[in-house]
């Protein structure tokens, strides 16, 4: 009983990736929890932007947090945001799941037909997603 | 009592008006009636003049002397009591309800302008009802009442006995065990102080005097208070100004409840409206008057909506417990009275009662409240000092000595310790209390630091919470805080929370910790404690506070306009779940100035989704369905279900805001999408008026994408306007009659009055649902030419009267399709036809349609979609960055003009290659007027065949076969115009065509011989009658044929010599039926040669190879498809040489050189030839093929040597007919096969192969100079031998070398034509 909501933000507060991840049935799931999960991860930005500049490490881990909701979140070099909301503790899944993020991320923004801070409509990045979601997140 | 609001009172402010100290009041009924002649209480008579105006000095235990700056003194009568839960919930819910305030400020935070409001009065009269109904607590004492004032009438006879009266009562009151309400700080040693109201226009003062004197005698000298008020007889007009009126919250005189002791007036009537709607007015308003309350509301208060005191009517009707509403009494006299305008209150003072009035709270301040004062700290202090040490039990000093407790750590003994009233720790909880509320803040810190010790010790949480909270505030106000004075708060905010469980408590310590932590700047701990109060509880609370912590995080630095973002969005939740609407309307808007344009979806969905159905609740309809037209946008995430939900909610709305304001007529749709890049109009669309079977003109279709051949049509226009306007200088300028995205309209279009005029528009569906759309009509203005304004807007307006609604739809006729359905997400283009009956400019704004959920289309909605006018960047001005508006929807009516319409005769869509077609061309005049001039010019003049009345100027390749013309004076442009403009009905003298007449021209089409498609132009043109101030001189009509040329017939010749002896020439002729389908037969029926010097032998003809011949429908010799035939003939040289004095005419020069002979006809051949243009006309198509056409676009040296070089050659054209096989039977065609022979040898094609086609043109332009005979023959005998040939002048030129040159030629030709290819 899990559920993460994956999201890249850009530099103008933009989602341009969004991914659910949840172990809970879809049935089961209220649709109310979608948009609540924005709301958090729009909230956590301005924590991401305090934390960014006082560490090092791309990897921001627990910043903030919203009743039963955590927000962990990664920062690219490029200053573009990940951003995980999650109702239980994950750190070692979500730190690996983030670095393979980054990986994917960067293979796509060196696509010459993506411009930066623009929706990734990629399938092949949606399956990837899709693949270490699976793989750290919901395991 | 306490005043919190509208001040911009400071911190310190606050939280001195929080903790002033409270005096009971207790009046006898006399002094009441003295009271009320000024509509007021005695409460009411001294809240303005309730702080003191000179400092007050107050010594302290060590005798020292502390100035008291701005003491504020609280008084409240004795008989008010707090309401109770279910009325205090009451009172805070309308205590935000009726607070507003619209005025916004623009805080702009990184690059978002954030509209916020510039207070929050909800806020602070919440606030302040919070603070007014707690009951006062056991642990603290700053809410109970310190001394008592006893006030009594000069003109009681028996004042003494009246003051002993009511000294007993309230003595009554203070000896009370337990204590009940109102508590008393000191019980068993209260001051009680004697006024005495004097009213000086009546009583006798010597009298009042004696009264005085008596009461002092036996009460003692300080204690008793003369003031004298009243001067003025009531009648009187007013001498001093209102006091109370602005800040005074009206209410019944003895209910003191929430007394505003406001000292200045509001700054805005919305402040103005939030204080005289106050909730306690409400609450103890006579329920059954609801309506005169209203009604006296509105008039007061125009800027007050309207729903709001609907909302307060319907609000104010709630069952109030009784015992609260008891308690309180109700004079609606009181209140009504108050409501006119001047003067309700303090209409007998003067300011010299006034002056009375503020001296004696100064008076009573200073003689007797500062000494009893001083008594009760000295005492206290003993007591503290005595006790000192002497713990309850021997236990506790341990435990003091020893143990550390925290709070909560056990729970076991929580709240279990109770106080005596005389116990040392409560004597200094009380010490504390009585420095902090007369301002000695330090020594107010030490006492409260020792009960906290004392307390902690004790485990008395309670008690422990509310001395750290004091604790906290004394350093605040001793200005001496700092991280642990503030986590005083915290502690005391966390143990009133958690251990004790009073959350009244804890959310008063946070109210107060706000305050300081404000002050600190330390934004983000407010932040933080005031999110920890929100809870299920109470969601009116945790929406307040949610928003002022929102508000926090928009201070903090940096700002963090998200958070803020998300937590106004819980506020707003919270607001309405506390049915707070306009509140979370607010919120949710100020939410949304976030996340606009970020996209996130779903979070701005549930914005606008909340955002509209607050404002539908609200009555706001234009900004509900605003909002569910924005949930309806392209690219929402939402379900299907969700989408037609909010689909139907959006018609729903929209419907009801047209019911409520009918007056604003069509509202615009948020669906369908109106693509505004798809607007394409036509001007000048021909009236089919053709008759069957004849065609009409294609003209300009609004479909049709005119980027490919738009150039074309405009070469051949501005050919004839040229030629029509016989050199008149003037600047050309293509007509135009479509505009589209492609075609902007840089210039107004012209329609004409009558015509219709179409337009095309696509529609497009975002949504997951379809929708149906009916009801489907244009929306325009017209302004006639006398500046008269119609719009058929009014046709859908309700006041509109039937007359002008006739009127305006007799004005302009439309006509669409009626109804039709857009599926999801769907796009469909509808198409618009405009009849204008009046003249003038027309603009096009929008289009109205009627939508409705294909799912339930019983809720429709009508409204229009607005046109935007498109900016375009015209192509001449490509460096700057200038834009011009589209003019495409706003065009010009001209009255009626001659209009012709042009049709045609069928023609088949597939030709045969080089056949021929008679057409006929019906011209009719639909006008009144005659037309002067028709002209008509075509792209491909080859294939066209006119007859004409005119004898034709001679081609001029045909005239330089007869003479040299390079020495002529011949312009190129005319050429070029006179070859592909003709001049139809020339009558001299006569107009072209009548009004109303019709012409049929006949003309003749000839299929190209290459297959493939083919399209021909014609463009008609006729000049309008001259002098008609018309932006329209002319006007055209435009018919294009598209046509599939199937590959039929093939032949090739060659020249050759046939006997050598004689040098009798020969041509070999072989044929081949290529047509694709098996049926098609061809016959063969003439063969004739153009030629100067040779005709056909007529007996010669000599099939050499006959197997494909075989016998057909029409004839026993025909070609079926995929057979092939040879044939030769001879030559034999012209009997008369061709010999012309003067130019001939082109029948007499064709007629010369062309012999016939016949083939193998088919029986049908007679009759098909007469079908035909006879080879010898001049319009036949044998003078076009003998004519050289110019490229349009030919420099003018290309055209010199053109005209200047004639190469001899002879042409062979073949007459065939064929029969082939169609869908609908069997069809007959003919045509003409033309072959050119220049060389012996040398194989001449038709249709000419390409390479045949690159030769020519290397010849003609290498050997151009070359004036050689046609078939040159070598002199292969020595010159003495007859040669059968004449030779020609140019003698020494002749030689023969059969293959060489022609072979290398060819090589060379089809090296380069690889090249070419190659390159391609």
């Amino acid at each position: 009983m899990s559920t993460y909501y994956f999201v890249i933000v850009g530099h103008n507060d933009n989602p341009i990736y969004e991914k659910e991840f949840s172990t809970v049935n879809k049935e089961f799931r209220k649709e109310d929890q979608r948009h609540l999960s924005q709301f958090i991860a729009h909230a956590a930005l301005d924590l991401v932007d305090e934390h960014k500049w006082k560490t090092a490490n791309m990897q921001l881990k627990s910043i903030d947090r919203f009743n039963q909701w955590f927000v962990s979140a990664f920062i690219t070099a490029s200053q573009i945001r990940f951003i995980i909301v999650h109702d239980n503790k994950n750190d070692e899944g979500i730190k690996s799941f983030f670095n393979e993020m980054y990986d994917t991320y960067i293979k796509h923004s060196m696509n010459a037909f993506y411009k930066i801070n623009t929706p990734i409509k990629s399938p092949m990045f949606e399956k990837k997603t899709e693949i270490f979601g699976r793989k750290y997140l919901l395991s | 009592m306490l005043h919190l609001t509208g001040q911009n009172y400071n911190a310190r402010d606050i939280i001195k008006n929080i903790f002033s100290p409270l005096i009971g009041v207790l009046s006898s009924s006399l002094a009441d009636d003295i009271c009320h002649r000024n509509n007021l209480s005695f409460v009411e008579l001294l809240q303005p003049f309730a702080k003191l105006p000179n400092d007050a000095h107050f010594r302290d235990v060590s005798g020292t002397s502390v100035s008291v700056r701005g003491l504020r003194l609280n008084f409240c009568d004795v008989d008010w009591r707090p309401p109770q839960p279910v009325l205090a919930r009451r009172m805070l819910k309308e205590s935000v309800t009726n607070a507003h305030n619209d005025k916004t400020k623009v805080a702009t935070i990184g690059n978002i302008d954030l509209e916020l409001p510039t207070s929050e009065p909800w806020f602070e009269q919440w606030r302040e009802t919070f603070l007014t109904v707690q009951f006062p607590a056991d642990h603290e004492f700053t809410r109970h009442l310190l001394s008592c004032l006893l006030v009594l009438s000069s003109a009681d006879p028996q004042i003494v006995e009246t003051a002993h009266k009511l000294t007993q009562r309230v003595q009554q009151m203070q000896s009370i065990t337990p204590q009940k309400l109102p508590k008393w700080f000191q019980p068993n040693e209260v001051l009680n102080s004697y006024v005495v109201l004097h009213e000086a226009n009546q009583g006798d003062l010597s009298k009042a005097q004696q009264g005085f004197e008596l009461l002092k005698s036996t009460f003692g000298d300080s204690k008793c208070f003369l003031v004298s008020i009243n001067s003025l007889d009531s009648q009187a007009p007013a001498e001093v100004q209102d006091y109370w009126a602005c800040y005074i919250k009206r209410q019944p005189k003895s209910d003191a409840t929430l007394t505003s002791t406001d000292l200045s007036a509001p700054k805005s009537p919305q402040e103005a409206v939030s204080v005289i709607s106050m909730p306690s007015m409400q609450m103890s308003q006579l329920l059954e008057e609801v309506p005169a309350q209203e009604s006296g509301l509105t008039m007061l208060h125009p800027l007050s909506p309207m729903q709001e005191s609907a909302t307060e009517a319907i609000n104010s009707k709630f069952s109030i417990s009784s015992e609260s509403l008891a308690s309180q009494t109700i004079n609606p006299n009181v209140w009504a009275n108050d409501l006119e305008a001047d003067a309700p209150h303090g209409g007998c003072l003067t300011t010299r009662d006034i002056d009375n009035v503020r001296h004696f709270v100064q008076d009573y301040a200073v003689r007797a409240l500062i000494p009893y004062i001083e008594h009760l700290v000295a005492t206290l202090s003993e007591g503290v000092t005595n006790k000192k040490g002497v713990s309850k039990s021997l236990l506790s000093a341990t435990k003091r000595w020893f143990v550390t407790s925290k709070p909560g750590a056990g729970a076991n003994n929580q709240n279990a310790v109770i106080y005596t009233n005389e116990s040392a720790e409560l004597q200094t909880r009380k010490l504390g209390d009585l420095y902090f509320m007369f301002g000695h803040y330090n020594l107010a810190f030490q006492a409260y630091h020792q009960a906290k010790r004392d307390f902690n010790a004790d485990s008395a949480w309670q008690y422990y919470a509310g001395a750290l909270e004091m604790a906290a505030l004394s350093a605040f106000m001793l200005g001496t805080a700092h991280r642990k004075t503030y986590d005083y708060m915290e502690d005391a905010i966390v143990c009133y929370l958690t251990v004790c469980k009073m959350q009244q408590f804890a959310t008063r310590a946070t109210l107060l910790s706000m305050e300081c932590l404000k002050t600190a700047r330390l934004y983000s701990d407010v932040a933080k404690q005031l999110i920890r109060m929100t809870s299920e509880e109470s969601d009116l609370r945790s929406a307040l506070l949610l928003e002022q912590a929102a508000y926090c995080f928009l201070v903090t630095q940096p700002a963090m306009h998200r958070k803020y973002a998300f937590h106004i969005v819980l506020a707003g939740n919270r607001y309405s779940r506390a049915g707070q609407r306009k509140h979370a309307y607010r919120c949710y808007r100020q939410a949304y100035q976030v996340f606009q344009k970020r996209e996130w979806s779903l979070a701005e969905d549930h914005i606008q989704y909340t955002v509209a159905k607050q404002a539908y609740m609200l009555k706001q309809l234009d900004e509900a369905s605003r909002s569910f037209a924005h949930l309806l946008r392209p690219g929402s995430l939402q379900s299907a279900a969700q989408q037609s939900s909010f689909l139907k909610e959006y018609i729903q709305t929209q419907n009801e805001l047209l019911k409520r304001s009918p007056e604003v007529g069509l509202l615009p749709h948020a669906l369908p999408q109106l693509v505004q890049s798809s607007v394409r109009v036509l001007t000048l669309v021909q009236a089919p008026s053709a008759q069957a079977p004849q065609l009409p003109a294609t003209n300009i279709d609004i479909n049709s994408n005119l980027t490919a051949d738009e150039s074309i049509w405009n070469k051949i226009e501005e050919m004839l306007v040229i030629t029509a306007a016989s050199n008149k200088p003037f600047v050309f300028k293509p007509t135009r009659y479509l505009y589209t995205k492609q075609q902007p309209a840089l210039e107004t279009p012209v329609a004409v009055q009558g015509e219709p005029i179409e337009l095309a528009v696509t529609l497009s569906n975002s949504v997951r649902c379809s929708i149906a759309l009916s009801e489907i009509d244009l929306l325009w203005k017209l302004t006639l030419d006398n500046e008269e304004v119609l719009s058929n807007a009014c046709v859908y307006e309700e006041a509109a009267d039937s007359a002008s609604k006739a009127a305006v739809q007799a004005a302009i006729k439309t006509s669409c399709v009626a109804s039709f359905e857009l599926a999801e997400q769907a796009e469909k283009t509808v198409y618009f036809k405009l009849t204008p009956r009046l003249t003038g400019r027309l603009l096009i704004l929008g289009v109205v349609c009627r939508v409705a959920a294909t799912a339930d289309p019983t809720a429709s909605l009508l409204g229009s979609l607005q046109f935007e006018t498109q900016m375009i960047r015209p192509a001449t001005a490509k460096q700057s960055s200038q834009t011009v508006l589209d003019n495409r929807l706003s065009l010009k009516l001209v009255p009626q003009l001659p209009a012709m319409s042009v049709s045609f005769s069928p023609v088949p869509t597939q030709l045969l290659a080089g056949g021929i077609l008679p057409v006929s061309i019906t011209l009719r005049n639909l006008g009144i007027a005659p037309i002067e001039e028709i002209y008509l010019g075509c792209d491909t003049p080859r294939c066209v065949s006119l007859q004409s009345e005119h004898p034709d100027q001679m081609p001029l390749a045909m005239k330089s076969s007869l003479r040299d013309l390079s020495n002529d004076k011949l312009v190129k442009d005319k050429e070029i115009r006179g070859q592909r403009v003709f001049r139809l009905l020339q009558r001299p003298g006569q107009a072209a065509l009548e009004a109303q007449q019709g012409h049929t021209i006949s003309m003749w089409l000839q299929a190209p011989h290459q297959d493939g498609p083919f399209t021909l132009r014609l463009l008609f043109y006729y000049s309008l009658p001259v002098g008609a101030n018309s932006p329209i001189k002319y006007r055209l009509v435009r018919h294009i044929w598209h046509l599939q040329v199937e590959s039929c017939l093939q032949a090739e010749s060659t020249c050759f010599v046939s006997n050598a002896v004689t040098n009798e020439l020969g041509l070999e002729l072989n044929l081949r039926n290529q047509h694709a389908a098996q049926a098609t037969e061809v016959y063969i029926n003439t063969l004739s040669l153009y030629s100067k010097e040779y005709d056909v032998n007529p007996e010669k003809l000599y099939i050499m190879d006959s197997m494909g011949v075989s016998a057909g429908q029409a004839g026993g010799q025909c070609l079926k498809s995929s057979k092939f035939c040879s044939l030769q003939f001879r030559l034999q040289e012209k009997g008369l040489k061709e010999h012309f004095n003067d130019i001939p005419t082109i029948k007499t020069l064709l007629q010369t050189r062309l012999s016939h002979l016949k083939i193998m006809p088919a029986q049908h051949a007679q009759q098909v030839e007469q079908h035909m243009p006879a080879l010898h006309d001049p319009h036949s198509f044998l003078t076009n093929e003998e004519t050289v056409f110019f490229n349009t676009n030919i420099s003018t040296e290309e055209f010199n040597a053109s005209i200047g070089g004639y190469v001899p050659h002879a042409t062979l054209a073949l007459s065939w007919s064929a029969i082939v096989a169609r869908e609908g039977g069997p069809r007959l065609a003919s045509g003409l096969h033309f072959i050119k022979l220049y060389k012996l040898y040398e194989t001449g094609h038709c249709p000419a192969t390409t390479a045949e086609t690159m030769l020519r043109r290397r010849l003609s332009s290498d050997n151009a100079p070359h004036k050689l005979r046609e078939f040159q023959l070598p002199e292969v005998a020595p010159s003495n031998e007859k040669a059968s040939e004449p030779l020609a002048d140019d003698e020494d030129e002749d030689y023969w070398e059969p293959n060489e040159n022609y072979v290398g030629q060819r090589c060379l030709l089809e090296d380069e034509s690889f090249v070419l290819a190659a390159k391609g």
